[in-house]
C-alpha cells in the first residue's frame, strides 16, 4: 500500500471498520417485514410469560423472590423478549456454515482481522435488532404491563453500556462455539447444546433470582449471565451497578484473549473440502 | 388435476399411507447412518428439555401452588403435553419444510404422482432428532406420577394415551396449517409458531393462569385447551379449567376432529387454486 505512517493505517482500519458495521446494520433493514412478524412473535411469548409470572406472584401474595419484585419480574419478560434480537440467544451459524462449505478460505486471505471483521459485522446487526426489535418489543410491554423505568439519567447510560456488554459477550460464546465447525462437521447437536446452556445460565429461561442459591453462586462466577440477567439487573438497579458492569468487561477481556488462542489454533486445522 | 385413482378415496388412503410408512422408514434408515450425529442430537435435544423443566419446577421453590396445580401436576402436565408436541412435530417434519418446497418447485413433481400428495408432503422427511421432547416428556412423567396419586380407573387408564394422541393430532393440524398458508405466502408464516411453538408453551401450564386474551385464543380459536388442560384436569381428579362444566371434556374429540377436518378442507383448496412457479 505504501502507506508508512501508524496514524495512516490506523485509519484506514477504523474506516473499514464503520464500513462493515454499516453495511451489516442496512443488511438487516432489508428485513422490515420478517421482523414485524418477529415482533408479533415477542409479544405474543411475552404475554405468555408475564401471565405465568403474574400468577407465580399472586400465589406469593406479591412477596418479592430474592432481589425481583412481581413489577421487576414483569419487566426482565419484556427486556429478556427485547434483548432475544440483539443478543441472539438462539445462537448464530454463519461463520460455522462459511466453515463447513470452505467459503473460509477466500476470508482468511482478506487483509484484515478474522475476529474484528465478524465482531464489527455483528455490531451492525445487533445496532439493527436494538431498532427494530428491542424498542418496539418494550413499547409494547411498556404500554401494557407496568414496567419499571429507571429514574436516573446515568443508569441509563449504565443500561445500554450493559447492553454493548452484552452483545459483545454473546459475540465472543458464538464466536467460540462456531469455531467447533473446524474439528466437527455436523453441528447440529452442538446447536442444542448452546441453547441449553446459554438459555439457562444466561438467564433467559428464569430469572437467576428464582434459581436455588447455591445454582445462583455458580452462575455469577460464569460470563453467560452478563448476556440477560446482567443488563436486567442494570435496569432494575439490583446488585452494584458498577461492578456488574466491570465483571463484563473484565469477562470480554478474558473472552476476547481466548477467542484469539482458539482461532489460532483451528486455522491450523483447516481442510478445505472440494475447490 | 383429475383423480387418477378413480376409485373411492378412503380405499386410496390405504396404499397411500403404506407408501408413506416406507418412505418415512428409508429416510430413518438414512438418518441412523450416521451414528454421532444422531446421539449428539437426541443428547442436545435433551439438555434444553432438562434446562426447560428445571426451570418450571425452580418456581416451585418458591410457590406451592400454581394456577390451582401442584408440582407433580405440572410435570404430568408438563409431561403429556410435550409428548404429545414431541410426537406431532416429528410426524409433521415434512410439513415444516414444505415452504421451501414450493420455493424449489419440487412439490409439483408429488402433484404427477398418483398417491395423496398430502401424505407424499409428509413422507418426505422425518428428524428423528425430535423424539427429544418425547424423551423428556417421559422423565416429567416419572417425577410427576412419584409426587401424584391418580384416580386411576379404566376410564382413565384409556384416556392417557388417547389424550397424547388428541394433542398429536392437534399439532399436526397445526403444522398443516402452516403448510397451507405457503399456498398463498411463504412470507412471514412463523406469525404461526405462535400456535405451535407458543402452543407448547402454554399446553405446559395451567390455562387458568393466562391473560383472557390468550384462554379464549386457545379455547376457541386453536383449541389447545380442548386437547391439553380439560381432558387432563379430568384425569388428575381436578375442577374443570375456567370454571366450566365438567361434561365439555366430552367434548374434546369432536373439537379436535373438527379443527383438523377444517385444515383438511383448507389444505385441499391451497391444493385446487396451485399455480407452479414453473421452472
Amino acid at each position: 500500500m505504501g502507506r508508512s505512517s501508524v496514524s495512516g493505517d490506523l485509519l484506514a482500519a477504523v474506516s473499514m471498520t464503520v464500513a462493515v458495521i454499516r453495511t451489516a446494520f442496512r443488511q438487516q433493514l432489508a428485513y422490515r417485514t420478517a421482523a414485524i412478524g418477529g415482533l408479533v412473535t415477542n409479544a405474543v411469548f411475552g404475554a405468555f410469560l408475564a401471565s405465568v409470572y403474574g400468577a407465580v406472584y399472586a400465589a406469593r401474595g406479591d412477596a418479592a423472590v430474592g432481589g425481583l419484585s412481581r413489577d421487576g419480574a414483569l419487566t426482565y419478560v419484556w427486556l429478556a423478549q427485547a434483548l432475544i434480537v440483539p443478543t441472539l440467544v438462539w445462537g448464530s451459524w454463519e461463520i460455522a456454515t462459511s466453515i463447513r462449505t470452505g467459503a473460509i478460505v477466500a476470508e482468511l486471505l482478506k487483509p484484515y482481522a478474522f475476529f474484528g471483521h465478524w465482531l464489527a459485522r455483528d455490531a451492525g446487526r445487533a445496532m439493527a435488532g436494538v431498532l427494530m426489535r428491542f424498542v418496539p418489543t418494550l413499547v409494547v410491554g411498556f404500554t401494557f404491563y407496568p414496567i419499571v423505568v429507571p429514574g436516573d439519567w446515568w443508569r441509563w447510560l449504565a443500561f445500554v453500556l450493559s447492553v454493548i456488554g452484552a452483545v459483545t459477550i454473546s459475540f465472543v460464546v458464538r464466536f467460540c462455539i462456531q469455531l467447533v465447525a473446524f474439528w466437527w462437521n455436523d453441528m447440529t447437536g452442538l446447536r442444542s447444546a448452546q441453547l441449553a446452556i446459554v438459555g439457562f445460565l444466561s438467564g433467559f429461561l428464569m430469572p437467576i433470582d428464582f434459581y436455588p442459591v447455591w445454582l445462583q453462586r455458580v452462575i455469577d462466577v460464569l460470563p453467560f449471565r452478563g448476556i440477560i440477567q446482567t443488563p436486567v439487573d442494570v435496569w432494575l438497579g439490583n446488585g452494584n451497578t458498577w461492578v456488574l458492569i466491570l465483571v463484563q468487561v473484565a469477562w470480554i477481556v478474558v473472552g476476547v484473549a481466548f477467542a484469539q488462542w482458539l482461532f489460532a489454533r483451528a486455522v491450523r486445522k483447516v481442510v478445505v473440502q472440494g475447490g | 388435476m383429475a383423480d387418477v385413482r378413480g376409485g373411492g378415496r378412503l380405499a386410496a388412503l390405504i396404499p397411500d399411507l403404506a407408501v408413506t410408512w416406507r418412505l418415512l422408514m428409508a429416510r430413518l434408515r438414512g438418518q441412523m447412518q450416521y451414528r454421532g450425529s444422531f446421539v449428539s442430537q437426541i443428547l442436545g435435544n435433551a439438555a434444553i428439555g432438562l434446562a426447560e423443566l428445571g426451570s418450571i419446577l425452580f418456581f416451585f421453590l418458591h410457590i406451592d401452588e400454581l394456577g390451582g396445580w401442584r408440582l407433580g401436576e405440572i410435570a404430568i402436565l408438563y409431561g403429556i403435553a410435550t409428548i404429545g408436541f414431541g410426537f406431532g412435530h416429528l410426524i409433521a417434519s415434512g410439513l415444516s419444510g414444505f415452504s421451501q418446497m414450493m420455493v424449489e418447485g419440487t412439490f409439483d413433481q408429488m402433484l404427477t404422482r398418483p398417491v395423496s400428495p398430502f401424505l407424499q408432503v409428509v413422507g418426505s422427511d422425518i428428524q428423528i432428532r425430535r423424539l427429544g421432547h418425547v424423551v423428556q416428556g417421559i422423565v416429567a412423567l416419572v417425577i410427576g406420577f412419584s409426587l401424584v396419586d391418580v384416580p386411576w380407573d379404566p376410564a382413565r387408564a384409556i384416556a392417557l394415551p388417547a389424550i397424547i394422541l388428541l394433542i398429536t393430532a392437534l399439532y399436526i393440524s397445526l403444522f398443516a396449517l402452516e403448510a397451507t398458508l405457503s399456498f398463498w405466502t411463504t412470507q412471514g408464516i412463523e406469525a404461526v409458531n405462535i400456535a405451535t411453538y407458543g402452543g407448547n408453551t402454554v399446553g405446559t401450564y395451567p390455562i387458568d393462569v393466562f391473560a383472557d386474551w390468550l384462554k379464549g385464543f386457545f379455547l376457541f380459536i386453536v383449541p389447545l385447551a380442548f386437547a391439553v388442560h380439560i381432558p387432563m384436569a379430568w384425569l388428575l381428579g381436578k375442577p374443570t379449567p375456567l370454571g366450566l362444566p365438567g361434561w365439555v371434556a366430552g367434548f374434546s374429540v369432536p373439537v379436535i376432529a373438527l379443527f383438523g377436518i377444517a385444515i383438511g378442507a383448507l389444505w385441499g383448496v391451497g391444493v385446487r387454486r396451485y399455480r407452479s412457479a414453473g421452472s
